[in-house]
């Protein structure tokens, strides 16, 4: 049968030769691409389920844990006392940073929606400092004189409201029928209960892909806390991670807390599977959450590349 | 509704203010997040032009006018740092900004759907991981007994392993590799989404005609995402000028300053780390007012060229 349709297909429907080929070699680069991209990942899996001392024999990629699975540096990471402290304040961030992104930004555009008079004025507001800002400089000594310098509140107000998010959120209240609006303001509704109770749950999809961005966005940020942070009992997990797998002091400090007893060398061995064990469990929450969430990301990044 | 057109818009204004002042409120928390984070600091590059201590009020500082832009130009640092920037820059416009669109391209052309997909949602993986992660890992596979080392002694007999990041010639393949690697899959979705919107009737009249698939996408494809690849160009030149100090921080040490040393992060070490506030104030007002003119003439070439551009 199969052969049979070929033949039937008109001349210019069938693909030449060098189509063919070109096909292959497509299909070839994109595996190759898969590799590129997983095989670190996968690296740094295999090397935190290593067995630490063989792992530190072993030269080249693990393509499986080195010496057999071992999960005891899971074990040392996951009560050592940095790390809790900054899982909990990422958490903190996270969770609140995110909450006051999704209330300012589904007000700010909801009055860019409903209220037409001063649409101009207000959005060239939000649309200037895209062009000119002041830069880190003077941003860093406005933080201080307004004392937000060394505060938690800075975390979860810098970067909680963007141009980005309001145009994303006003296209959403745009798309709802005005009449819903109108009836419920006939109704006496304030403006506060028809965004609360109306709008907001009529636009649950977009405030979660909205919500995803920030809570990544917060995960995955240490540059802020660097600048902005100074009491280690504020900082926020990238910052803890930043240090073991970038700083070798550090590093050698985390170790000496791991392995107490054990000699300078010993603990050397340690080094890349504590390493590869903290990165591990630093990303894992945003690569088990991946496979479910990632449609809403690229449904997030193509509603605001139309619009924007 | 009849508006009389005796009311001028102050008193529309004030009456729509009466009527609607709970939605006006609302604006309140992004007018004020954008006075403080954006505005205010626009205000504050004034002390570019001030001799600005820590210890002293902003406005009892002594006015200097340029002497800071002066300093810095005539610095030993300027040459370097604007060099390494503009190099980091110039190569990322080389390389990182087409592999998106190449990517999609090539993406474009695969037939089986549910392979697109498993390729799309691996590619994209990358975009998720934090910096310092991803920093991390290069670091680990670039280091004197890691991965990358025993790959090249394999290929190069008497190769002695070292820590590659040390090693300034290695610096720059290795920012912008780890660049492209984190961000061509995520990159190529504004293009995929572009490609998806061109009308399909011309692949059928273009098929019709003897076009082959190559022919296609050189006339076809190519000038239908081309509105998208000028506007991004456009913006990426907007940022000529700066690097992001972020990555680099994470990479770089003093033994390689000599290539990785960019404005930015001149502005983080002297700005933050040994408050020169005024002087690094003045480097980031010229690294800004520099990328809003570039960006500016881009657009305008852009326009005159191909009618696209970003207002």
């Amino acid at each position: 049968m199969k052969t049979n349709y070929r033949k039937k297909t008109a001349p210019w429907l069938r693909r030449s030769k060098g189509e063919k080929a070109f096909t292959v070699f497509n299909v070839l680069i994109m595996l190759v691409l898969i590799a590129i991209t997983l095989l670190p990942m996968w690296h740094v899996f295999m090397g935190s389920l290593s067995d630490p001392v063989s792992l530190f024999l072993h030269h080249g990629v693990a393509l499986y844990p080195i010496g057999g699975i071992s999960l005891d540096m899971y074990k040392n990471v996951i009560t050592d006392n940095n790390f809790l402290t900054g899982y909990g304040n990422t958490i903190f961030y996270a969770v609140f940073g995110t909450l006051t992104t999704l209330l300012f930004c589904s007000m700010g555009a909801y009055t860019l929606c409903r209220r037409r008079m001063l649409n101009n004025a207000l959005t060239t507001m939000l649309i200037i400092p895209m062009f000119f800002g002041g830069g880190l400089i003077p941003t860093y000594l406005v933080m201080r004189m307004l004392g937000l310098l060394y505060t938690r509140t800075i975390m979860i107000l810098m970067g909680s409201v963007s141009l980005y998010y309001i145009i994303v959120l006003r296209t959403a209240f745009s798309a709802l029928p005005d009449g819903l609006i109108e009836s419920a303001k006939i109704d006496g509704a304030g403006d506060f209960m028809v965004l609360f109770r109306i709008v907001l749950p009529l636009t649950k999809a977009t405030l979660a892909v909205i919500g995803l961005f920030s809570v990544v966005g917060h995960w995955n940020s240490w540059y802020t806390a660097y600048i902005y942070l100074k009491d280690d009992s504020m900082m926020p997990l990238q910052i803890f991670l930043r240090r073991i797998l970038l700083e070798k002091t550090a590093t050698q400090q985390e170790l000496n807390n791991f392995m107490s007893g054990s000699s300078f060398y010993d603990s050397m061995m340690y080094v890349d599977a504590m390493q590869y064990t903290f990165a591990m469990v630093a990303t894992l929450p945003i690569l088990v959450a991946y496979p479910f969430v990632q449609r809403y990301f690229v449904k997030g990044v193509m509603i605001g590349a139309i619009k924007g | 509704m009849v508006v009389n057109s005796k009311n001028t818009l102050k008193k529309r204004l004030a009456r729509d203010f009466k009527r609607n002042w709970q939605s006006y409120l609302m604006f309140l928390p992004t007018a004020v997040y954008y006075i403080i984070f954006c505005y205010l600091p626009i205000y504050g590059i004034a002390i570019a032009f001030l001799d600005y201590r820590p210890a002293l009020k902003v406005f009892s500082s002594t006015y200097v006018g340029l002497k800071h832009f002066a300093d810095y130009f005539s610095g030993m640092y300027f040459l370097r740092n604007l060099k390494n920037t503009l190099v980091l820059t110039l190569l990322s416009l080389l390389f990182e900004f087409p592999a998106p669109i190449i990517f999609a391209l090539m993406l474009n052309e695969l037939r089986n759907m549910r392979f697109k997909k498993i390729v799309q949602n691996i590619t994209y993986l990358p975009h998720f991981v934090s910096t310092v992660v991803i920093c991390g890992i290069l670091t680990m596979f670039v280091s004197s007994n890691g991965a990358l080392n025993a790959l090249i002694s394999l290929l190069v007999p008497n190769w002695e392993p070292t820590n590659l990041l040390a090693i300034s010639a290695w610096f720059r393949p290795l920012f912008i590799g780890s660049n492209i690697w984190q961000g061509f899959g995520w990159g190529s979705i504004l293009y995929l989404s572009a490609l998806s919107s061109i009308d399909a009737e011309l692949y059928e009249a273009a098929l019709m005609d003897g076009a082959s698939r190559w022919k296609q996408t050189l006339h076809i494809t190519l000038p239908g995402i081309l509105p998208t690849i000028s506007l991004m160009l456009i913006l990426r030149c907007g940022s000529i000028l700066s690097t992001g100090a972020e990555k680099i921080i994470l990479l770089y040490s003093p033994a390689i300053y000599d290539v990785s040393d960019v404005l930015d992060t001149y502005i983080f070490r002297e700005g933050i780390s040994r408050s020169q506030y005024s002087h690094t104030a003045a480097v980031g007002m010229a690294v800004h007012t520099v990328g809003l003119a570039i960006m500016l003439l881009t657009n305008t070439i852009s326009k005159r060229l191909s009618g696209n551009g970003l207002f």
